[in-house]
Formats: structure tokens, sequence, C-alpha cells
């Protein structure tokens, strides 16, 4: 149960508190997840980003900055935002949820089923630190120890992108999510990023999926799912059996491949 | 920390932990309307507040979030007695029934007209997106929020929310305000946790780790000395009291095979020590002081295990009877262990604990045998069903506490007179020192039915003599509540190249868990509330049940139905397909029907000798006519397939009961007041059905006033006469028919009295609308009467009296349509259209029952589609929250959802009235798998149909 709550001014300040109170402290955007009693996260001391500035979303000329304190009904209901995105963040069913928890919250807990991570990661994102500036998503996830998230950074490309989320039920667990980018040229795949959820901690890349997409010799539907299901990885577990698992990835992919090129179209 | 913030537009200020839930904190500062449901995990929506103007969940937050924001719960909607339009549009359109979210919807659905003023549907769904509803099944919000909307531009704007029945009677079969609808969707203090005192102890339990063990050693010499540890129960220091938790009418049918404390654990959660203190966390940190040794014993888990030869035996126990002991009693008790205990059986229900099995009976009419060498067709089939949760919005509650010599216990309850007969022989004492009040129930669906806690709170009071309170987390609820039944269900068929039935066979192998609750009845209902259903010469049934050491079972809506009418109704389909037959036809060839004497009844007894019934209402005919017609049964072009996709409908009957009649009785009394109005006292246990609305109609009908001139309590067992609970769908049909009764009685009384005062035969006198005595020089109103008879020289308070008792069935049916679309690439099955057509003879409360059966439906179609326990190997629960287990939320609803009521007048029934909730849980698992089969030709044999299990079928993976 968190005992202090200290609220810096400054990310530096935030920083060197996070220094100071080591493995007892942590950062508090929302508390969703750092509150819920069934994450069992000990937390003794809440460093609450509250008075950072990061609850802003800015259309830049390069990119799209959206702050780490972003809600999840924020990313929904701003328009500048990415359709992926939004569907993504709409996947948490709960509106009451979505209220509250942000997209650094997200990203930091790296979780398996996360709602953002494949599609942050189709997307390209970049993950502005205090400590260590700026990252790519997938470089931030490999390490926890990469410190305070500020910002997320969604690059403006010519790449159109999908995601999907497979669930029994409304707002379930997720089986699974994928998430697809595909940079395309008259229907033809320029390059590909394949980004699965319901694998391990984060979102895994699939790079013999993503090479077959690129170079043209897999293309059918029943080609990508047979792709995917062979590089996929998941675990036996309640949400179903590896096999179950490997031919709904395959099936999600393949159906985002497919809306990434109705897009193009 | 200091924090100050704004609560409801009042500037507040206060000290408190940072790291303190707003949820209890509110609670604290006296909101009780901000519930818990999800142990703080922020999925029911029950601790929906308003932060800075937007909808969050209060157990999600801690106080540091809340300080220098403006908080608004649902008391800020209103002012003084009045609701506002949300509010009043809840309970107009029916969906305030148990209303333990009844608030927190409140203050969503005014958020969304705040946002949206005119919101489309999914925009409603969106809101309501994160509220758990279980009891009217969310369908009729998006009525509530199109009824809201035009009252907050027009607030006296009303609309019909549901059909309307019986046009000659002024308020039964018509939509009327629940009577505790305002003070539920207000959030006023209802609930048995508010009830609970300041300074009050809490109840915490220490939990089996195992699924099967003796308690070596206990000590719990730490706790006891820790400051603030009140009591600390054990075997040790409670009475050897044996005694079954089922709420059934005595003597129970039910084996009494558990103490308080046991030295044996007989399921991981059964309990091993109870800690009360002065605050929670006294005693959650008392409880990781106790240290307990076990001795682990192998665990049997399924029906298959159980009944091998070389099992471990649940209840190696002493078996006695109170009646009825067979003579080789003391032989079957030569090898028994006396760390069992006991099992005591109050007469033979044919159980053999030393093999597992806690009960059997079989029982037939005709001859099957002979049925099934007349057939042109034999059809064989096995149907499993698994463990699935009640899950009520409000956990199981109980607080007990001493007033003088006497115990007073606020119930969470179905059955306030069983659970007073039940803590009166555990504790020992005689049942005038005890007093249950039933508090207004947040659900209980059967598991409430049971007497879970409520016995060893009351032991700590009466052993203490300090006030407890005891609240089931969420994971309590699943690892030591009630289940539905697993089963394990064979259905062989008979018939005639045309369809005619010539044998039907049930056989029930049923898994009652550690302890016998309802181990003979709910088995035995699957066959008693399914087979009836036909018209054949040759039943046969089959039930046994077995023990094992999986989670408790015990009552759940349906009562073991809904097991028996998937196997059932799937094998006629299953049939129908063999014989190259349409489904419906081989129904309409076969059905009950109106008038038809139903012997099968005579072997389907509960516990005793069964009555063979005539079929005095039979709504089938409608039902199946029009369901048809709505679904375009059998007229594919209206189905839109895309190429993975493939749609499917299918068609079931289902029924049920109305109450146990020869076994259940209700009472009532009704007082005219001295002002001509009246007080109904009423032994009837509302759940929130409707049922204390239900009996002021009774009284207002017969009485010829308005509903608003008569008042209520019910179900408490000092100030309400004796009523055997709610439960087997009886609260219409008895507790209904008693305060009819009631009425009855009052109304000759006023009319005698009327006769005195007018100087005219009784005979020639009427009684009117609204509220006079008419004759033929004159009226008399109800207030002239009452003043007469309260004078010094008057006859006496009119009181009228009546206890119900009935051998006369009234059966409800229904007919059950649906269309699914399944995912051949996920295997999803998506529930497009589901039509409900229920005959409950006159709907007394038409939009509650409405929603009642919604509601019964959606848990049906969770049942089939989504819910299950699921444990490890050694029989840890692995998904003890509501999201992991599957309960259906607003998202998971039909596309196409519609609930029928099909009148019919049942001579017995008040005013024609017959049971509706509970038979609407029978219908899904059947006609959804009936459904999938017409969709890609697969039967699915086991709920729940997960997208793997048909993907495997389809041979996808």
């Amino acid at each position: 149960m968190i005992q202090t709550i200290i609220k810096p001014d400054t990310a530096s300040e935030a920083a060197t508190l996070m220094q100071k109170h080591g493995s007892e402290a942590c950062y508090f955007g929302g508390g969703t997840l750092i509150n819920n009693p069934s994450m069992a996260i000990d937390c003794q001391t809440a460093i609450d980003l509250s008075r950072l500035g990061l609850d802003r979303i800015d259309a830049r000329d390069d990119n799209l900055r959206i702050g780490a304190r972003v809600t999840f009904q924020a990313l929904i209901d701003t328009a500048d935002v990415p359709a992926a995105l939004k569907q993504a963040a709409a996947s948490m069913a709960s509106r009451q949820t979505r209220n509250m928890a942000t997209i650094g919250g997200n990203v930091a807990a790296r979780r398996s089923d996360s709602y953002l991570l494949p599609c942050l990661t189709a997307l390209g994102a970049r993950v502005e630190t205090a400590e260590k500036g700026e990252l790519g998503i997938e470089t931030y996830l490999a390490d926890r120890e990469q410190g305070l998230i500020m910002h997320i950074d969604l690059p403006k490309t010519a790449a159109v992108c999908a995601t999907r989320r497979f669930e029994r039920q409304a707002g379930g667990p997720a089986v699974m999510s994928a998430a697809v980018g595909l940079t395309l040229n008259n229907g033809q795949v320029q390059s590909a990023v394949v980004a699965m959820g319901g694998v391990s901690p984060g979102a895994v890349r699939l790079p013999q999926t993503e090479k077959q997409l690129s170079d043209g010799t897999t293309k059918t539907a029943e080609a990508i799912a047979q792709a995917v299901a062979r590089e996929v990885a998941p675990i036996d577990d309640l949400l179903g059996s590896v096999e179950f698992k490997k031919h709904i990835a395959g099936v999600l992919v393949a159906d985002c491949v497919r809306a990434c090129m109705q897009e193009e179209a | 920390m200091k924090i100050s913030f704004e609560l409801n537009g009042t500037p507040r200020s206060i000290d408190t932990a940072p790291g303190q839930n707003v949820q209890q904190l509110l609670q604290s500062m006296g909101i009780p309307s901000v519930r818990n449901s999800d142990d703080h995990t922020g999925f029911s929506g029950s601790d929906t507040i308003l932060l800075d103007n937007r909808i969050v969940s209060a157990g999600l937050l801690i106080a540091a979030q809340i300080d220098g924001r403006a908080i608004h719960t649902v008391e800020s909607l209103s002012r003084g007695n009045g609701m506002s339009a949300v509010q009043s549009a809840l309970v107009d359109a029916g969906v305030v029934q148990s209303a333990y979210n009844a608030p927190a919807a409140a203050l969503i659905i005014t958020d969304l007209l705040k946002r949206i003023p005119d919101p489309r549907r999914e925009d409603i769904v969106d809101a309501l997106s994160g509220l758990y509803i279980r009891d009217s099944g969310y369908q009729q919000y998006f009525n509530a929020v199109e009824l809201a909307r035009k009252r907050l531009k027009d607030p006296e704007y009303t609309t019909k929310v549901s059909d309307e029945f019986r046009p000659e009677l002024r308020d039964v079969g018509k939509a009327r305000r629940k009577v505790d609808g305002s003070k539920l969707v207000r959030g006023q203090k209802a609930y048995v946790e508010d009830m609970v005192e300041p300074g009050s102890c809490v109840l915490k339990m220490l939990r089996s780790p195992h699924a099967h063990a003796y308690i070596q050693t206990i000590d719990v010499s730490a706790a006891e000395q820790m400051p603030g540890v009140v009591l600390v129960l054990t075997h040790e220091n409670t009475p050897e009291v044996y005694y079954t938790q089922a709420g059934q009418g005595a003597p129970e049918p039910s084996p009494h095979d558990r103490r308080l404390f046991g030295r044996k654990v007989r399921h991981v959660g059964d309990r091993v020590a109870a800690v009360v203190a002065e605050t929670e966390a006294i005693a959650v940190a008392a409880l990781e002081t106790i240290k307990v040794e076990y001795e682990v014993l192998s665990p049997v888990f399924n029906v298959d295990d159980a009944k091998a030869s070389d099992a471990p035996l649940v209840h190696n126990s002493r078996i006695e009877y109170l009646s009825g002991a067979p003579d080789d009693l003391e032989q079957q008790n030569q090898a028994c262990e006396s760390r069992d205990g006991k099992v005591i059986y109050p007469f033979p229900i044919h159980g053999d604990p030393h093999r597992n099995i806690a009960a059997s009976v079989s029982g037939g009419i005709g001859d099957v045998q002979s049925g099934f060498e007349q057939a042109d067709v034999v059809l064989e089939r096995t149907y499993n069903t698994t463990q699935v949760h009640c899950t009520p919005c409000e956990n199981h509650t109980v607080y007990s506490k001493m007033d003088g010599d006497r115990l007073i216990i606020h119930a969470s309850t179905q059955v306030p007179w069983h659970l007073r007969r039940i803590v009166a022989k555990v504790l020992g004492i005689s049942q005038n020192k005890i007093r249950v009040i039933k508090e207004r129930v947040g659900g209980g669906y059967g598991s409430k039915q049971d007497i879970l806690l409520e016995e060893v709170c009351a032991f700590a009071t009466w052993k203490s003599g300090r006030p407890v309170f005891f609240q089931y987390t969420r994971e309590e609820e699943f690892i030591a509540s009630s289940t539905r039944h697993p089963m394990r269900i064979g259905v062989k068929l008979g018939a005639k190249q045309d369809g005619t039935l010539t044998a039907v066979y049930m056989n029930v192998e049923a898994n009652t868990g550690p302890y016998g609750a309802h181990c003979l009845t709910v088995p035995m209902n699957a066959c008693s509330k399914s087979m009836p259903l036909f018209l054949c010469d040759n039943f046969y049934f089959d039930v046994t049940t077995y023990y094992s050491n999986i989670f408790p079972t015990g009552a759940y809506q349906g009562y073991g139905a809904p097991q028996g009418s998937f196997a059932l109704q799937t094998a006629m389909a299953e049939l129908a397909q063999t014989l190259k037959m349409d489904h419906f036809e081989l129904i309409e060839k076969n059905r009950v029907r109106q008038g038809v004497m139903l012997e099968i009844l005579r072997c389907l007894g509960e516990g005793r000798e069964g009555v063979p019934a005539r079929v005095e209402s039979c709504g089938l005919d409608d039902a199946l006519t029009l369901g048809k017609e709505m679904i375009g049964y059998g007229t594919r072009q209206e189905r839109d397939d895309a190429d993975h996709i493939k749609s499917g409908q299918g068609v079931v009957i289902v029924q049920q009961g109305s109450g146990l009649p020869g076994l259940d009785q209700a009472n009532a009394n009704i007082a005219m007041l001295s002002d001509g109005t009246f007080m109904v006292y009423s032994g009837g246990a509302d759940l929130g059905t409707g049922l204390d609305t239900l009996c002021v109609k009774m009284a207002a009908e017969t009485l010829c006033c308005d509903m608003d001139c008569i008042a209520i309590i019910s179900g408490d067992t000092d100030t309400t006469p004796f009523d055997t609970g709610a439960y087997a769908s009886s609260g219409t049909y008895f507790s209904g028919n008693a305060a009819l009764k009631a009425a009855k009685d009052l109304k000759r009384q006023i009319v005698e009295a009327a006769a005195d005062l007018l100087d005219e035969p009784a005979e020639r006198l009427s009684v009117e609308y609204p509220g006079q005595v008419r004759g033929e020089s004159g009226q008399v109103s109800f207030q002239e009467i009452a003043h007469a008879a309260e004078r010094g020289d008057g006859r006496g308070q009119l009181t009228g009296r009546a206890a119900y008792t009935t051998e006369d069935s009234a059966i409800p049916y229904g007919a059950h349509f649906c269309q699914v679309a399944v995912d051949t690439h996920t295997g999803r099955i998506e529930v497009k259209k589901y039509y409900a057509l229920q005959d409950c003879g006159t709907p007394i409360n038409p939009e509650l029952a409405e929603g009642q059966v919604y509601g019964g439906v959606l848990k049906s179609i969770g049942h089939s589609l989504w819910e299950e326990i699921r444990t490890d190997a050694q029989g840890h629960c692995l998904n003890p929250d509501l999201r992991d287990y599957g309960v259906p939320m607003i998202g998971d609803l039909p596309e196409d959802f519609r609930v029928k009521l099909v009148q019919t007048d049942d001579p017995f029934g008040p005013f024609g009235g017959k049971s509706v909730s509970e038979i609407s849980t029978n219908g899904a698992a059947a006609v959804i798998a009936i459904a999938v089969h017409d969709a890609v030709g697969i039967w699915l044999r086991e709920w729940p149909f997960t997208p793997e299990k048909v993907l495997r079928r389809l041979g996808k993976i």
C-alpha cells in the first residue's frame, strides 16, 4: 500500500526522487494498475506525475506527441490520434477505467496482454524518457531500467496500420492480439511490421512473417496465417492451448493485412 | 496527509493515509451508494463516481488522487425524497431490481446524457461498458435511457415500457413503480453492509490450501494474543453439530454432513479457522499467524474419479439416519474414520458416502424397455456441463449483533426462516432467541438460499457478545459459495419414424462437491423439469450424485433444469436430424399441451412421492407460433452469410414450476390503519424481483384502492409471519397467493364492519374504488370504517390473515428461439437474435418480469459460451474474479434480444399468475447448440461452447 505520495514539479525532480527511493518507489499516473490489488504491485512511495504537464496531445510537424498521462479515453476522443490506436484504446472495455488508465502506464507495465503495445509497435512509436531521451519503443521495452516515460511520439509515415484483439467476450482477457503496419505501393508491400500481444511481456515482432510479407512470398490469408502460426510461440494457459493460440494469431494477422490493404485501396 | 476536495458540492477536508482506498473512504464519510463488488479491481462498476465530471472507479483510486478535485456520487442527483429524471426512468423501465449497481447506473446515464443528449445504441453500450448487471441483463437499459432522455426535456413525459395485460384490472398486469425503487436507485441505506454500526468487529476466514486433507494440528495462540483480536474459532472450540447449508424445508432432503469447522477439509477454500477482530486489518494479520499442519489426502474431482473402486473417500464418516435407517448401518460404519465426522441423513435418499455417493434415485412410468423395442429409431447421446457460478453483484454478507439476550441477524438471504432454524440448531438455542431481518438483497439467484456464512457469524456474536460483520470477498464467492452442479447426462430416446416418442431415458451423474447441499433435488430436477415437456408412455430416469473435492455446489436459478434441458432438448434435435425431420415439427408432435395429465410427476416428487397433475394452463401454442413468425424460422434467405460466417437457427421449449406444492407454505397479514390505508406483513423474501410490489398489487386490486395506500414490510422473522422462502420459483405463487388470501380475508371484515355502519346486510354491499363500501342506503369510506373499528366500542383493528398451502401446480412454460453466427475462422459463436417467449400466466409486474427473463437468458448464454470455473490439478481456482471467469457485460448482448410474455390465465395462480424468472435460464444452452449445428453441422455436447472447442470440432485445429 502506498504510504507516501510526492508530487514533483519537474521531470528531473521526479527522476531524482526515483533514484533516492529506489525499489520501494513507483511512478504514478492513473493508478489503475498500481492501485489494483490483483496486480500485487508493491509501491510504498508514489511519485505522482500530475504536475509535469504530460496530459497533452500535440500534433507536430513530424510526429504526434502524446503525453504519458494521456488517458485511453482521451486517445479515443482526440481527432489526430490514428484510427488503429483509437481502436486499440477502445478495446479496454470499461469507460470508467479508460478515463483513468494512461498510455504511459500501459507502456511501462509491459504486459503481455497490453491493450496498446502491439499497435504502438506497428505504428513505429518512439518513447521519450526523462533519463535517456528518445528511444524506439522496442528498445524501451527491452530494458526495464529505461526510466520515466514523458511522451510517446508517433512518426508521420505513409504506413497504414490495423490492429485486432481476440477476446472470448466483451471486456474479457485477450487470448491474442495483433497489429500490422504496412508501407504499401499500389497494393505491394514495401515493408511490414507485425507485432503480437499475448505471447510474452510487451509486444513480440514476427520478423520471418514480416520478411515474407515484404518480399511478396506470402500474400494469401491462408499463407499469412500459416506463416504466423509457424513463427509465434504462445504458451498453453487458461485462455487456450498453444495450438489454438497459434491459429488465432494467424487469423488476426491475416485480418490486419487485409484491413491495411483495404485502407490503401 | 490532509486532503481537501469537494464532495457533492460541499468542500471537505480530512486527514487520511495517502493510500486509503477512495471507495472505502467515501463509505466511511456516509456515502453508502459507492459499493465494492470486485475486490477493487475496477471491473463491475459498483464503485462508480464522477471525478471532475468523468466517471471513474473509486475502488481504483487512492485518497491522494482526489486532493483538490470534485467528486459527485448518486447522492448529488436528487433532492429531498424525489428522484431525478434519470433515476425515475430507471425505476419505470424496470431495471431497478436487486439494484446493487442501480445508483452507479443512474450516475453513468446522467453523465452520458450530459455528454450526448441524443445517444445512439453504441453510445449507451459504451457508457455502460464498465457496469456489471446480473439481474435484468442490460437490455431494458436502452428503454431507460430513452425514457430519461425524453424526461429531461419534459419531466412529465411517460410512455409504455412493456406490454400490459388484463385490462379489467387496475394494477395487476401493468407496469407500476416498484415499491422500493426510489430508495434503491437513490443509493439509500438498504443492504446488510449499510446496517453495520461503528465499532463492530470483522470476521475473516482462514481457508484451506488443500482440496482434501486432515487438520493434524492447529495453533492459534499467536492470533489470540494479538491486540484487537476478540475470538478465534476452529474445530477445537466450536460445537460438533451436523447440518446442511441448504435452505430447504425441514426435514431436508440433503444430508447433514458438515459442522462449523471440521477436522477434515474437503475443498480448497474450506473453513479452517475464523478470526473476529476489532478491525479488518487486525483480523487479516491474525490469520497469517495461525499455524496449521495438514495430512494431505488424494483428492477426487470428477464423477469418474469418485466412482472408482479405489477412490479416496470424501466422507469416510459415521453414517446416521434420523429416520429409516437401513438394517446394515453398523456394518456400513465399521471402517469409518472419526476425523471425518458424521453424515446424518434426515431420511433415506439412497446415499452411500462410503462409495462417494451422496444420493441416488430412480423412477419412471410405463415400460421403457418395451418402448425402445417399439421404436424405429433409438438415439443415445451424452452431454456434459461444467461448474458455473451465481455471481450476484452483492457478495455474501451478514451482520449479527446482540439485543439484550437475543441475537439479531441482518441477512442477505432468500430464506429468513430456514436461516433462523439452522442457526438455532448450530448454536443450540431456541428460535425465540433469534431475529432474522432480511435486508434488501443485491442478487441471490439461489446462492443466497444456502446458509454459507450466517451461522458462523451468528456463533461468533453469540459467543463473544460483540457485533460482527462478515462479508465475502469476490474470491471467496468463487471458492466457498453455491454453484451449479456439474453433470454428465446420458439421454436415450426411442421414436417411430413419424417422430412419435416411444421411450425416454435419462441417466444423470452429478457432482455435488464436498458437501451434499441439494444433492438429491438439484440433479433430480434435471429430469423433473425437462421430461414433462414431452408426452410419452414410457419414461425412466436414474440419478446418482457423487461427492468430490471441487468447490461447493448448491442452488442456482434453474436448479438442475438448465443441465437437464440442455441434454434432453439437444437430444431431441439430434433425433430430428436422425429422423430427417424438422426439429420444430418433432417438438410439436410430442410436446405437452393444456389439459393433459402429467403422470410422470408421480415419480418426480422432491424426496417424497409425487402427485400427477393436470396442465391447467400452457402457453406453448402461442409461444411457438409467435416465436416462429418473429424469427422467420426456417427462412434462410434472411441470413447474411459471409464466407467464413455461418448462420443457424434453433428452437427449444422450457418449463419450471411455481414453488413446491405440498411442501411450501406462505403467510401474510394485512392490517387496516386508522386512516383507512393498509400495512402488509408478508413472510416473502423479495430478492429484488418485485415480490413486495406484487404483494401490494394483490392487496390494492382486492381492496379497491391505490397502491400508494399500501405499505409493506417483509422477510422479518419477528414482525412478519412464516414463509418457507424465495426459492423454487415460489414467490408469485405462494407469497403472492398468501397476500391475496389475506386481502380477501380483510375485505370480508371490512364489508362486515361497513354493514354495521350502514345498517345493511353484508351481502348487499360492495367494495369500490377508491376505498369505500357502497350499499343501497349510501357509502362509507375506509377511513370511517377504520375509525369505527378502533373506537372504544369498536370491533378492534381489522386485520386479514392467511396461510397459503396447495397441492395444485401452476407450471410456467416457454419457447426460446435464437439465431447464431459462427465464425469458422476463430470458432467464435455470436448470438445475433434471441427471442424468449414466456408463459407466466398473468404477468403481474410485466416490466420486471421481462427484465428477469432478459437476465435469466443472459446468465444462461454466459454459461453456454463463456463462464467456467477453472482449477489446476490440485483444485486451486485459476480465475477467481468476474473478468477472468467470464460474466456477460453489455457488449455481449445479442444484437436483437426480445422477450415476449404470452399470457395465459392459470386457475390457481394469483390473478392467474405463475412464476417467471427461473425458467428463463433453461433454454440457452440447448438452443445455441442446436443453432450452431444448423450453422456448421457440428453438435456441441459440453458447455461452455468455447471457440477452441468449436475449432476442434470443425477440424481447424
